[in-house]
């Protein structure tokens, strides 16, 4: 294995990604492996600097939210397919863990997954409840997979209050200090966020990463 | 049988699609494909549409409707409507209604861009202590131009938040309707349309207000076609409740420019798609078209004002009341979000399009008055007293853009109704007054 030929590879990677071409993407992610590359080099370098112009691509608005779907699932099957079995023995390269929801009453979902997305193109793990998700349900997960971050979105202001019911139910369960808590949605303002007793509050999908860089940075 | 009853049984009957797969498949992948076979191309070099785009986009946005159905949520079910029903229903659809009631009512109708436009007043959905709803409402009332309401919306009942689908989301419904009356009585205007009940997003809010009487004949509810393509049995209760008691719909057509509408380009062709089979499903009346950015939100930028402006193009061969809601991302007290009512208004006017607004900071903070819906009233006016021409609007909101351009991702949400206005009063305030008053020489010398 030569650094070069590496590097190539990783770079034919990133550009199959960007491109959205799954077949090409893992041709070079098994060539890569093939050659004994290393496999977080294979992701930095790969597969996260393809997903990083998928969402430079976005913003210029070449991209829109079904091409952010499609790199999205792209990034993930190639993550769980090869990458993450070789992680999990050799130390993991992701930023943090989210686990992310839209509270119970509201299934809009739009906003949500575009926080999704843009984090996990910003090298976070992240498990989404999906929507209509129960202060109950927001705890289990915090109990099962143990995230740094858990985010909430809203896009009702009648519905947006559940955050409040999810926080207090963190704290009874004695998890609220386990975690770090992001608020967002169309209603929710910064101040809300405050009274509510949350770390953070994202304003659109690149300010929510920012903060959760921010947040972890902050913990750790 | 009832419009919403076909819609409900033909969905209950309907096809079975996960709801990923009819955003990506049914409607993403199928628009871009549309987009191609129409040849509807959104350029942002060169954003001026061209006036022969608009029968493209009808028959893109037809075919769309027809393929793709209306999807149902609470069923993951598709409800189809045959192309045929699709044009008898255009064919019957009245094109003129008569809104409001008494010496207030006025018409709404279809308008090619010379016809006068219809304009809605207000800080519609826009979250307002109920402390200053009388009088910002009322500040819109007094507005002679103002043709009708759409105003506010009520967070919170007895210092409590409002919780949706229960009793303090029917009391927000009422108290917003309330209120309301109160402001047209004050104005002197109690027949005014009222676009209303928008406190609720559900439909208990609009079914309160419809049994008790405070939603009338002669006003209307909100009616949203969920992104996209889609609907709900609150729409759908609301909606048929709404038809029995002569209680008129307008349908939200709000589609996400950059989501799963696509670019510019689909997001018209959603929104004609929308229009038809809101038409369709609800029985609406007339149409509020109101393009969201994914990113950058407001209805003032290229984007969405390229989507306003084609779908009233489209609308050509539609004919029914189109409303162009005018959104900035700036608030009032700022001259940037008088060069965004600017622009819109231009745009939409010449586009065939009543208005709706100008409401401020997109929605979010109640920092406007009455006076800005006269600003935007005037300016359309004139544009269609001087007769400017398609080309010639697009390029002097162009010019405009410029001016606000850079404060569309970092706006400044400018100051609340009680600090522009003298809330007893009711009046704007002389600093506020300035400001407007040297932005409509400054426009006027370009007109």
């Amino acid at each position: 294995m030569s650094e070069d030929s590496c590097s190539s590879v990783f770079e034919r990677v990133g550009r199959a990604v960007a491109e959205l071409d799954y077949a090409g993407a893992e041709a070079g992610v098994a060539e890569a492996l093939g050659l004994g590359c290393d496999v977080n080099r294979l992701v930095e370098e790969g597969l996260r600097r393809g997903m990083v112009e998928v969402g430079a691509r976005f913003e210029r608005g070449d991209y829109f939210l079904p091409e952010l779907v499609e790199a999205g699932e792209l990034f993930n099957s190639l993550m769980e397919k090869h990458v993450l079995p070789r992680l999990s023995t050799r130390g993991g390269s992701r930023r943090g863990l989210v686990v992310i929801g839209t509270v119970r009453g509201d299934i809009h979902d739009i906003g949500k997954n575009l926080v999704a997305l843009m984090l996990r193109v910003n090298g976070f793990e992240v498990v989404d409840l999906g929507v209509d998700v129960s202060p109950d349900r927001f705890v289990e997960a915090v109990k099962k997979y143990r995230p740094d971050v858990v985010g909430m979105s809203a896009l009702l202001s009648t519905t947006m209050l559940e955050m409040r019911n999810v926080i207090d139910a963190l704290k009874s369960a004695g998890l609220r200090d386990k975690v770090k808590v992001i608020v967002g949605g169309a209603p929710v303002t910064e101040e809300f966020a405050r009274e509510i007793g949350a770390d953070a509050y994202g304003r659109d999908a690149v300010d929510a990463v920012e903060k959760c860089i921010r947040l972890l940075e902050k913990h750790t | 049988m009832a419009r919403h009853l076909i819609a409900e049984f033909r969905a209950r009957a309907g096809e079975y699609v996960e709801q990923k797969r009819f955003d990506l498949e049914r409607v993403s992948r199928r628009v871009a494909e549309l987009e191609k076979e129409y040849g509807v191309h959104f350029d942002l070099s060169s954003p001026v549409p061209d006036e022969s785009i608009g029968k493209a986009v009808f028959e893109a946005g037809f075919t769309l409707a027809v393929e793709a159905g209306l999807y149902l949520v609470d069923e993951s079910r598709v409800a189809k409507f045959r192309e045929e029903e699709l044009w008898e229903a255009l064919k019957s659809a009245r094109n003129r209604i008569v809104v409001g009631r008494g010496r207030d009512a006025r018409t709404l109708g279809y308008r090619e861009p010379g016809d006068r436009v219809f304009v809605f007043g207000g800080l519609a959905g826009t979250p307002t202590p109920l402390e200053f709803f009388v009088e910002s409402a009322a500040s819109y009332a007094l507005v002679p131009r103002v043709d009708g309401i759409d105003h506010g919306s009520v967070q919170a009942v007895m210092g409590e938040m409002v919780r949706s689908g229960a009793p303090s989301e029917v009391l927000a419904g009422l108290r917003e309707m309330e209120s309301l009356r109160s402001a047209l009585r004050m104005a002197g205007r109690p027949g005014m349309h009222v676009l209303g009940a928008e406190s609720s997003v559900g439909s208990v809010g609009s079914l309160g207000a419809m049994s008790l009487g405070l939603l009338r004949p002669g006003d209307a509810q909100l009616l949203p076609v969920l992104n996209e393509l889609k609907t709900d049995y609150h729409q759908l209760v609301k909606a048929y409740v709404g038809g029995l008691k002569g209680v008129l719909g307008a349908a939200l057509v709000d589609p996400v420019v950059g989501g799963f509408a696509r670019g510019p380009a689909g997001s018209a062709i959603v929104s004609v798609a929308e229009i038809l089979l809101a038409m369709v499903a609800y029985g609406a009346s007339y149409f509020l078209v109101h393009p969201v950015h994914i990113v950058k939100k407001a209805t003032s930028t290229i984007e969405c004002m390229w989507v306003e402006s084609v779908v009233g193009l489209a609308n050509r061969y539609m004919r029914l009341p189109l409303v162009g809601d005018v959104w900035p991302a700036n608030g009032g007290g700022t001259r940037e979000y008088l060069y965004e009512v600017a622009a819109n208004t231009l745009v939409a006017v010449v586009s065939g399009l009543n208005l709706l607004g100008p409401v401020p900071a997109n929605g979010t903070q109640p920092n406007g008055g009455g006076v800005d819906a006269m600003f935007m009233a005037g300016l359309a006016d004139r544009v269609v007293e001087e007769n400017v021409g398609f080309n010639r609007a697009w390029g002097l909101a162009l010019e405009l853009y410029k001016r606000y351009e850079a404060r569309i991702m970092s706006p400044d949400p400018g100051k609340p109704f009680w600090e522009l206005y003298d809330a007893k009063k009711i009046a704007p305030r002389k600093e506020w007054l300035e400001t407007i008053n040297e932005t409509i020489r400054e426009i006027a010398q370009n007109i």
